[in-house]
């Protein structure tokens, strides 16, 4: 049930008035992945999948993106860079961070995220509801 | 009448007894009689006769001397002894085995006759019956003289059982029986009147011959340096031929180094009597290589002339293995005196029997004026009772006690702080046993050097930690995900979402439990908290001091009155850390940094100020306004991650303070840090032991450490070994419990978790309460449990913490309560 809508023209997008708003979930685990995007589904968003920062970038580049929700630690691009070039291409993008911690135990992420233009921060494993109602949230602003 | 029962002794009239102390059972009899063979062969000869007797004896002398060695039930020797009595008896001499309790254990028939009396009634008697009053002083006198080592004849006027009065010669023979501890004597006896010069001459050579030969020890007799006789056994233990022996000069045979020894044994000129009747030496054998001889000497009279008797055995194995042990146990004495540890042998009584070199210079004390002594002597009141209530009670009941920590008083007064193992001895042989001990002080510096280690295990048990949360987080969100988005499509009623609620649970559950496991590890509880900047400035200096090149100088101007700021140690470590590293690499080896602190009032109230100045090349007016970019960096691309100041500033806006810097290109460059203060209304100065931030160490107390789950107990035990406790842990409390009963003496403090099956910790920490009231306890609960700090008290719980909590904050409710516990013990 993966659907990335790639084939789909920008211009035609934009010309409709777009009433389901999508949301673009980077992560590296495919199972929070898919969690994330069915979760996201079910709750009535269009959804891109992204398996780490360099493939999100890009799609945020070719597609129409309401709000990202990103993983911090990742191959490739890790979710802080991610942040900073979102936010430097588009700087009015809804950014909601989930980390399921700082591999040293030490170093908490987090805070940066948020310094980095991350509207909402989470940690993992986060509650349904809460993430839920935060996307509602960044979405009606 | 009651039959005896089995352990009833004889009559004194059964048939043991009867035999005398000569019969008494065959072991001992032919004891007795093998020592005498063995020293037979060292005896005088005074005439022909004895000469022979002498003789036939020695040749005797050699088996029986290898039977107390290696033989003694040996059925062979047994008939050769016999044989021995046989040969004695038909002697025209007297010869007889005296006790240890001077009484006869056995005579021959020539003395029985000489005394007149039977043998069967001397044997068990004391020759001092037979003698006068001025008689029995000779024969003090001489038993006297024997126990000093003179064996010279004297003679003796006896009155027999018929009344005669007869004049003996007495013989005394060295006894090596003696020295084996076998407690007999063998005295050859003469009648005086009979012994003659002429007597001695007509030794009769081809007997003598024949008898050394079938000695088995080597044999040979020495005339003026000269070999006249030498038996074929002592050819075969040089490896030479008989001839090649035959009227040679016995030094040729002798080491260079041992002829002094063989002269002074051989040296019989003047008294006529030998200087020592047993000695030993080295001999060359005909392949060039070196043996050790045992030989014993016997002066005699060869053709009328002064010659020695020699028996020599070969010793060498036993010197081989004597100078082996020897070099062995000059080995452990080494080891044992140059360990670092402090090493004790107590006796069953806790007296000192021995004790490493470092144990007296501890203590400033002698070994004389040591040894004997009480080690509770040696340790301060609280030490000294610990080692009576504690140590010895569990030594006693067969376990080993590791790593106690006690207190030696030590030279001048001072107190040397000790980690004390001990394990006991049980007896053994001719032991009492006893408790050995070793002592490792606890220097500063070596309790610095553990909490380094410590300090680094905590961080690779954190990263690891760390590591597997990431994970699991990532799978219990796919679990709690999926599971919630299940459920909101469940039936209202039936098993589907019950199940499916169970699984919510569990995943909690797990959450909960990752989440504890990491705060545990991060070894503090990532809160800020109120404290004193100065501490954190200069241990950061002193890290800088370590690690910065020694061109570059640093300053410290620190204000002395400064508020408490509400921070998080570690992250304020961090900030600095991160600021020094890049003002040192601004510096390129050459300049100043300063640091200073300043109290500071700002319109939002008072604050503290950092500023940390360098003299470097300073940064570009162009990239200011980007240096606290993430990613930003102007080192080449792996030299640092970019994110450096973006912590820093992450961090001080995160504690509610601002971040500024100014710099001039070529001049250097000053970053300003402003904290605000606490309110002095809610400012309590904590104390100096919370503000370093110290990793409390244990010394290795007892921790009895219950929780039912076990992943958390498992961690929970690792890192407190790693801390230096002991742990014994338990996930059922009915099995610590149990532990706890069997040995109360043993812990020094109770860990448990509140929500356990079977038993809550509140319950169990009642029952071991019970049994020990004094013992001190840590209660962990969840959050919305029923026990609270409060009712933790009224139980009289001492300790209470809430999950999830820090490494950190356990061991030092651990360490102050074992203060608390160690102050009541002492009071």
């Amino acid at each position: 049930m993966i659907r990335c809508k790639l084939v789909i023209p920008r211009d035609s997008i934009n010309e409709a008035p777009r009433l389901v708003k999508r949301i673009l979930v980077i992560e590296d685990d495919e199972q929070t992945r898919r969690m994330l995007a069915e979760m996201m589904r079910r709750a009535g968003y269009e959804v891109l999948e992204a398996p780490d920062g360099r493939v999100g970038v890009q799609l945020f580049r070719a597609e129409t993106v309401d709000l990202v929700i990103t993983d911090i630690l990742m191959p490739e691009k890790d979710g802080l860079e991610t942040i900073r070039d979102l936010k430097r291409e588009s700087p009015d993008v809804k950014i909601i961070a989930i980390s399921g911690g700082g591999r040293t135990g030490l170093l908490d992420f987090l805070p940066v995220a948020r310094q980095l233009g991350a509207a909402r921060t989470f940690a993992k494993p986060t509650d349904r509801r809460e993430l839920l109602s935060a996307v509602a949230e960044e979405l009606s602003v | 009448m009651a039959p005896a029962g089995p352990g009833t002794a004889r009559g004194t009239d059964g048939p043991a007894d009867t035999l005398g102390p000569a019969g008494t059972g065959l072991a001992v009899g032919t004891v007795v009689i093998a020592a005498g063979l063995l020293s037979f062969g060292a005896s005088r000869i005074l005439g022909a006769e004895g000469a022979a007797t002498i003789l036939v004896a020695a040749a005797l002398a050699g088996v029986s001397a290898s039977w107390v060695a290696s033989h003694r039930s040996s059925r062979k020797t047994a008939s050769r002894s016999a044989e021995f009595l046989r040969l004695a008896d038909g002697l025209d001499t007297g010869v007889c085995l005296l006790g240890a309790d001077e009484r006869w254990i056995w005579v021959n028939r020539k003395l029985a006759a000489f005394l007149g009396v039977s043998r069967e009634e001397l044997i068990g008697q004391s020759p001092f019956g037979f003698l006068d009053d001025d008689n029995r002083t000779i024969l003090r006198e001489a038993i006297e003289r024997k126990r000093l080592g003179d064996y010279s004849s004297y003679e003796l006027a006896v009155t027999t059982g018929a009344g005669r009065r007869r004049v003996l010669r007495i013989t005394p023979v060295p006894l090596v029986g003696e020295a084996l501890g076998l407690g007999a004597s063998m005295t050859i006896v003469n009648d005086a009147d009979a012994a003659g010069d002429d007597a001695r001459t007509t030794a009769p050579e081809h007997l003598l011959r024949a008898i050394l030969d079938n000695a088995p020890d080597g044999a040979l007799i020495i005339e003026n340096r000269r070999i006249v006789l030498a038996n074929h056994r002592m050819a075969e233990l040089g490896g030479y031929t008989l001839e090649e022996l035959a009227e040679r000069d016995p030094f040729e045979f002798i080491h260079p180094v041992d002829h002094g020894l063989v002269e002074d044994a051989c040296d019989t000129r003047g008294s006529g009597a030998i200087r020592r009747s047993t000695w030993e030496f080295r001999a060359k054998r005909k392949d060039g290589t070196t043996g050790w001889l045992r030989d014993f000497v016997v002066p005699i009279s060869w053709h009328g002339r002064e010659a020695t008797l020699h028996f020599c055995v070969d010793i060498s194995r036993q010197r081989e293995e004597s100078e082996r042990r020897d070099a062995r146990e000059r080995r452990w004495r080494a080891l044992f005196d140059h360990a670092p540890t402090m090493l004790l042998a107590l006796d069953a009584g806790g007296r000192l029997e021995e004790a490493s070199r470092r144990w007296y210079r501890t203590i400033g004390r002698e070994r004389d004026e040591a040894l004997g002594q009480p080690i509770t002597q040696f340790l301060d009141e609280a030490s000294a009772r610990l080692w009576n209530e504690r140590v010895l009670p569990d030594l006693e009941s067969g376990r080993s006690v590791d790593a106690v920590r006690c207190r030696v008083a030590g030279r001048d007064g001072a107190v040397v702080e000790v980690r004390l193992s001990a394990t006991r001895e049980p007896p053994s042989g001719g032991c009492d046993g006893g408790f050995l001990v070793a002592l490792e002080s606890i220097g500063e510096h070596e309790r610095l050097e553990a909490q380094g280690r410590h300090a680094q295990r905590l961080e690779a048990l954190g990263t690891l930690a760390g590591g597997i949360a990431h994970d699991f987080n990532n799978i219990l969100f796919a679990i709690l995900g999926y599971a919630d988005m299940a459920l909101e499509q469940a039936p209202e009623d039936g098993s589907l979402r019950t199940d499916l609620e169970e699984i919510l649970q569990a995943a909690r559950r797990a959450r909960e439990l990752v989440n504890q496991i990491v705060t545990f590890a991060r070894d503090d509880d990532g809160e800020a908290r109120p404290l004193d900047p100065r501490p954190i400035v200069r241990e950061s200096l002193k890290l800088l001091r370590a690690t910065a090149p020694a061109t570059i100088r640093l300053h410290e101007d620190v204000d002395s009155e400064l508020p408490t700021i509400i921070a998080h140690p570690a992250a304020l470590h961090q900030v600095l850390v991160n600021l020094f590293t890049n003002a040192i690499e601004a510096m390129d080896e050459q300049g100043d940094l300063t640091v200073t602190l300043r109290a500071l009032e700002t319109h939002e109230g008072p604050a503290v100020l950092f500023a940390i100045e360098d003299t470097g090349r300073g940064i570009a007016e162009e990239i200011r306004p980007r240096i606290f970019e993430p990613y930003f960096t102007t080192r080449p691309v792996g030299a640092g991650s970019g994110l450096g100041l973006t912590v820093v500033q992450g961090i001080v806006e995160e504690l509610g303070g601002s971040i500024s810097v100014s710099s001039t290109p070529d001049k250097g460059t000053r970053f300003e840090i402003v904290l605000p203060a606490m309110r002095p209304s809610t400012a309590t100065p904590p104390s100096r032991d919370e503000q370093a931030g110290d990793k409390v160490t244990g010394r290795g107390e007892h921790v009895l450490l219950v929780d039912d789950e076990r992943a958390l107990i498992e961690m929970l035990s690792t890192m407190l070994r790693s801390a230096g406790y002991t742990v014994e842990a338990h996930t059922d409390p009915r099995q610590a419990l149990t532990s706890f009963r069997r040995t109360p003496g043993r812990f020094d403090v109770v860990i448990t978790d509140q929500t356990m099956p079977e038993l809550t910790g509140d319950m169990l920490a009642r029952e071991i309460l019970a049994i020990r009231p004094d013992v001190p306890i840590v209660l962990c609960t969840g959050f919305s449990e029923k026990v609270d700090e409060e009712r933790a008290r009224e139980l009289g719980i001492g300790g209470f913490l809430m999950k999830p909590f820090a490494m950190k904050d356990l061991t030092s409710l651990i360490d102050s309560l074992n203060r608390k516990h160690a102050t009541g013990l002492s009071s």
